[in-house]
C-alpha cells in the first residue's frame, strides 16, 4: 500500500520542513485546496481510502493515525485563560488513531475482505449534497487563492484575498481547511512556525478557539469514522 | 476552478462534462444550452447557470472562479475523479499513477 501524504499548505515552504522527516513517501502539494473540492476534504487529517483499480473504498473522513501530544499535556491553571481553554477543547476533540491505523492495516492485508471496505452506497450516502453556499464558499476561497499568488503572498497576498477568503468563512463555516489556512497566514509571527492557536486577528472575523465554541465545541469538531 | 470568461473544453473536461450536439452532457446526462450560443467559446457564466454552478467574479482582476454543482454531494461515485497535483519539486502527479496498488491518501497541512 502506498501512502500519499497531500499538503494543504498555500505555501510549499511551510510543509516542507515536515516532508523531509518521511522521505520514502511521494508528497504531493494542494496549494488551492482543490481536494476540498474533488475529493470533500474539509479539515485535517482526512483521508480517502483507494483500491488498485482507481476505487474509492473509503472515505473522505476524519483519519487521526497518531495520538495527539496534546491529549496528554497537563493543563498548568497558571497559565492565560485562552490558552487553558484553548487545550481544554483541544483534548475532548474526538479520536481513535489505535482504531484506525488498525483499520488501515486490515485493508491493507485483506483489501476488498476487509470489513472496513465501504460499499459505492454507502459512501456517496455518508456524505451530504452541498448546499449552494458550500458550492459558492469553494469559488470564493479559490478566487481568494489567486489573488493571494497573484500579489506574490504574505501580507500583499492575504490583502488581496482577505474579502473573498472571509466571504467563504462565512458561506461555509463548517470547512475548516479555508478558515485554518487563511487565520495562520495573520497570526504567526515572521520567521516563526505556524501557530497553531490561530487566534482572535484583526484581518478575519473568526478564530479556532471562538469557532470551535460556536460549533458545538472540541466533541462536534472531528466527525468520528465510525471505526 | 478559475476563468476570464469563456471555458475550454479541456475545463469543461474537467468539471466532468462535455460539449456535445444535444448540449452539455456527463454520464447519461445532457443540459440543453441556449440555440443560439456560440460553441466554439462558451461563456463560463452560460455554462454555470445551466449546470446549476455559482459563478463569482473579482471586479478588479476580472478573474470569475466556478464552484461545484450545487445539489450533489462531493464525490458522485466510488470512481476516483480526475485529479493532478503536484509534488515538492512541481512536478504534476496525475493520481490515476497510483492505480495498481492501494492508495492512502492522506489530507494535512503545516498549520
Amino acid at each position: 500500500m502506498d501512502i500519499v501524504p497531500i499538503s494543504l499548505d498555500i505555501d510549499p515552504e511551510l510543509a516542507r520542513y515536515y516532508t523531509g522527516k518521511a522521505t520514502a513517501l511521494t508528497h504531493l502539494i494542494d496549494t488551492d485546496h482543490i481536494t476540498t473540492e474533488a475529493l470533500g476534504f474539509t479539515n485535517v487529517p482526512m483521508a480517502l481510502w483507494v483500491d488498485e483499480h482507481g476505487i474509492i473504498v473509503r472515505g473522505p473522513e476524519s483519519a487521526s493515525v497518531e495520538r495527539s501530544s496534546l491529549k496528554d499535556m497537563e493543563i498548568d491553571e497558571s497559565w492565560p485563560e485562552r490558552l487553558k481553554s484553548q487545550l481544554s477543547v483541544a483534548k475532548s476533540i474526538p479520536s481513535n488513531p489505535d482504531a484506525y491505523r488498525a483499520a488501515v492495516l486490515d485493508w491493507a492485508r485483506n483489501g476488498s475482505a476487509s470489513k472496513f471496505v465501504l460499499s459505492e452506497a454507502e459512501i456517496v450516502g455518508r456524505l451530504s449534497p452541498r448546499h449552494r453556499d458550500e458550492a459558492e464558499a469553494v469559488a470564493a476561497f479559490e478566487l481568494g487563492q489567486y489573488l493571494y499568488h497573484q500579489a506574490g503572498g504574505g501580507a500583499p497576498g492575504v490583502s488581496a484575498a482577505r474579502s473573498w477568503w472571509q466571504r467563504a468563512h462565512d458561506l461555509d463555516p463548517d470547512n475548516w481547511t479555508y478558515k485554518r489556512q487563511a487565520w495562520v497566514l495573520v497570526t504567526t509571527a515572521e520567521g516563526q512556525p505556524p501557530d497553531l492557536m490561530q487566534g482572535p486577528n484583526d484581518v478575519f472575523s473568526g478564530n479556532w478557539l471562538d469557532d470551535v465554541i460556536a460549533n458545538g465545541g472540541g466533541e462536534a469538531y472531528s466527525t468520528p469514522s465510525g471505526i | 476552478m478559475l476563468t476570464t470568461g469563456v471555458l475550454s473544453s479541456d475545463q469543461l473536461a474537467y468539471m466532468g462534462w462535455e460539449l456535445k450536439p444535444e448540449g452539455l452532457c456527463r454520464a447519461d446526462r445532457c443540459v440543453p444550452l441556449p440555440a443560439d450560443i456560440d460553441r466554439s467559446a462558451l461563456p463560463a457564466a452560460v455554462v454555470a447557470d445551466r449546470l446549476g454552478m455559482p459563478i463569482l467574479t473579482d471586479p478588479n482582476s476580472g478573474v470569475s472562479a466556478i464552484g461545484p454543482e450545487a445539489g450533489q454531494p462531493p464525490l458522485a461515485s466510488n470512481v476516483l475523479p480526475p485529479l493532478t497535483l503536484a509534488d515538492f519539486e512541481g512536478n504534476p502527479f496525475d493520481l490515476t499513477q497510483m492505480h495498481g496498488r492501494k492508495s492512502l491518501l492522506m489530507a494535512w497541512a503545516s498549520w
